[in-house]
């Protein structure tokens, strides 16, 4: 089924149906949105970058491809706005205002979304893998994982939920993680080569 | 350089000393270098939910830039789209986009449109009205209702199991139409199964009150919660009595819970959440009885290995590629 709105979406959306655009954008803005501020760090950057993102993906609506997953073509945009987001970033004043810390954090965060691959990453199933291995962890720590990711909240205010420390939140998170690490290895393997689309 | 150090430097606000820690370990070979990516990717790809809480007025702000001629109307191609509507096991994109237009009091049409979803085998999925009126639907399930629901009303049609969360307005009762019977509820939580090829419907109330009517709009039950009505359709007899409510909401949540079912009574489950098709050689395995918790993702085999496991029933898969697999359970005795 999922497919099959996929597929239609995407034929209407080459088509110039103003509707199906809009179902894609209440779709995918949000979480676009928060997947490009785990690298930029800066809100209101994050929504203006995807906000491109979608006017691109009208501008280019006659390369849609119906049998191509519309998901991982907005995440393929999002990233390449990224990057050339921070590519800018770098060489403007702004930037050099910062601290040495946040240069080169970000330096990082771009080199990492270049990992990013979205032809060969499949999304749904890494997202599978997540929602599975979540319902494995112990039970503190699946809360604390979920108030994290899922509801966005940032790690004091789960210890202040939760009545626990901030140490323990972060230890909770670093043992899911860890746990993901082994579980998506085949999934988002490191070191393969990307081409950049830029 | 400690792994907690890493992933605080991921996640978090990291001190100076775990900044220089983690940066060090970066710098120390490209291993590390790959492996930071790599988690970081992971952090970022495993958050989700859509908290943007200018979500309407940023839609707005791309609209204006965007030449929109005038499309066709939206009502009809939904309309065509939904009526296939199965939407895939916690897989929520339908279920996400009319819950999201719901929030923001886009279009009714879109919700008022539509007229069936139908589940099929294997799958659950869940489903939210634009009253706000939450609904699960579980494998094999068809859920009807009119393409425009009068005021004085909400009614749906329902064949299969389906879990209800509806929302209370005030002279506005919510019907649902089963086989047998009609539930009548205002703002209430319960499960309803009624499987066109059972002969027992079952209603359990979760929480609120409910009434249950044939359909001469007679009163057969009200239901208090934690009570379930059974109903026959060959006898018409009706049976009330109290049962722990949690595995008629465990479901939906991709858990199958059994206490103490016979394995008769849980062979049709396992049919709809696995689409296969069970044949017991001998009647009298059907008394076998089970007490457990099936989780959905885990393998049919899995299931059936336990079962052979704790008693002397074995089994036998025939593979189908046009229709469902068929499984036949034997005796060793």
């Amino acid at each position: 089924m999922l497919d099959e709105i996929n597929a239609e979406l995407s034929v209407r959306l080459r088509n110039g149906d103003e509707k199906a655009f809009e179902i894609v954008f209440y779709s995918f803005y949000g979480p676009l949105v928060n997947f490009a501020d785990e690298y930029l760090t800066d809100r209101e950057a994050s929504r203006n970058v995807v906000q491109t993102v979608f006017l691109k993906l009208w501008e280019k609506r006659a390369d849609i491809n119906k049998d191509y997953s519309l998901k991982a073509w907005l995440y393929s945009l999002t990233r390449n706005e990224c990057i050339s987001y921070i590519r800018h970033l770098k060489v403007s004043r702004k930037f050099a205002e910062k601290s040495r810390e946040i240069m080169v954090r970000m330096q990082l965060n771009e080199e990492a979304l270049h990992e990013l691959d979205f032809n060969t990453i499949d999304l749904d199933t890494i997202e599978k893998i997540i929602r599975d291995t979540l319902e494995t962890l112990p039970e503190r720590c699946r809360e604390v994982f979920i108030l994290s990711r899922y509801d966005h909240l940032k790690n004091r205010e789960i210890a202040g939920q939760l009545g626990i420390t901030l140490k323990a939140v972060e230890g909770n998170i670093t043992r899911a993680l860890k746990i993901f690490q082994v579980k998506l290895k085949d999934y988002l393997p490191a070191g393969f080569i990307l081409a950049l689309l830029q | 350089m400690e792994f907690e150090q890493l992933i605080e430097y991921i996640t978090g606000d990291p001190d100076e000393a775990t900044t220089t820690a983690v940066l060090e370990w970066i710098s120390a070979s490209e291993e590390n270098r790959k492996e930071f990516y790599r988690l970081k990717n992971i952090y970022a790809l495993s958050q989700s939910g859509s908290r943007v809480t200018e979500l309407r007025s940023d839609y707005f702000k791309v609209k204006e830039k965007l030449d929109f001629g005038s499309g066709e109307s939206p009502v009809r191609w939904l309309k065509e789209l939904l009526k296939y509507a199965a939407v895939i096991a916690f897989t929520l994109l339908s279920v996400y986009f009319i819950g999201q237009f719901r929030k923001n009091e886009i279009p009714r049409e879109y919700v008022s449109a539509y007229h069936q979803l139908t589940v099929p085998l294997g799958q659950i999925s869940e489903f939210i009205f634009a009253d706000g009126t939450r609904v699960w639907l579980n494998s094999g399930t068809t859920l009807r209702f009119p393409d425009n629901p009068q005021d004085s009303l909400r009614e749906v049609f329902l064949e299969g199991e389906a879990y209800f969360d509806v929302s209370k307005i005030k002279k506005r009762p919510f019907i649902v139409h089963t086989g047998p019977m009609d539930i009548r509820v205002l703002g209430t939580a319960f499960n309803v199964q009624c499987y066109p090829d059972m002969d027992k419907s079952e209603t359990t109330l979760v929480e609120g009150s409910l009434e249950i009517q044939n359909h001469k709009q007679e009163l057969l039950a009200m239901l208090k919660p934690g009570e379930q009505l059974k109903f026959s359709r060959s006898t018409l007899s009706r049976s009330l009595s109290r049962v722990d409510t949690a595995p008629y909401k465990a479901w939906r949540d991709g858990k199958l819970i059994f206490r103490d079912k016979s394995l008769g009574e849980i062979a049709g489950s396992l049919e709809r959440w696995y689409n296969v098709r069970i044949i017991f050689s001998d009647e009298k395995i059907k008394n076998y009885r089970f007490t457990g918790t099936i989780l959905k993702h885990k393998p049919f085999d899995q299931i059936l290995q336990a079962i052979r496991l704790t008693t002397p029933i074995r089994y036998q898969i025939r593979v189908h590629a046009e229709s469902s697999n068929e499984v036949t359970l034997y005796s060793r005795e």
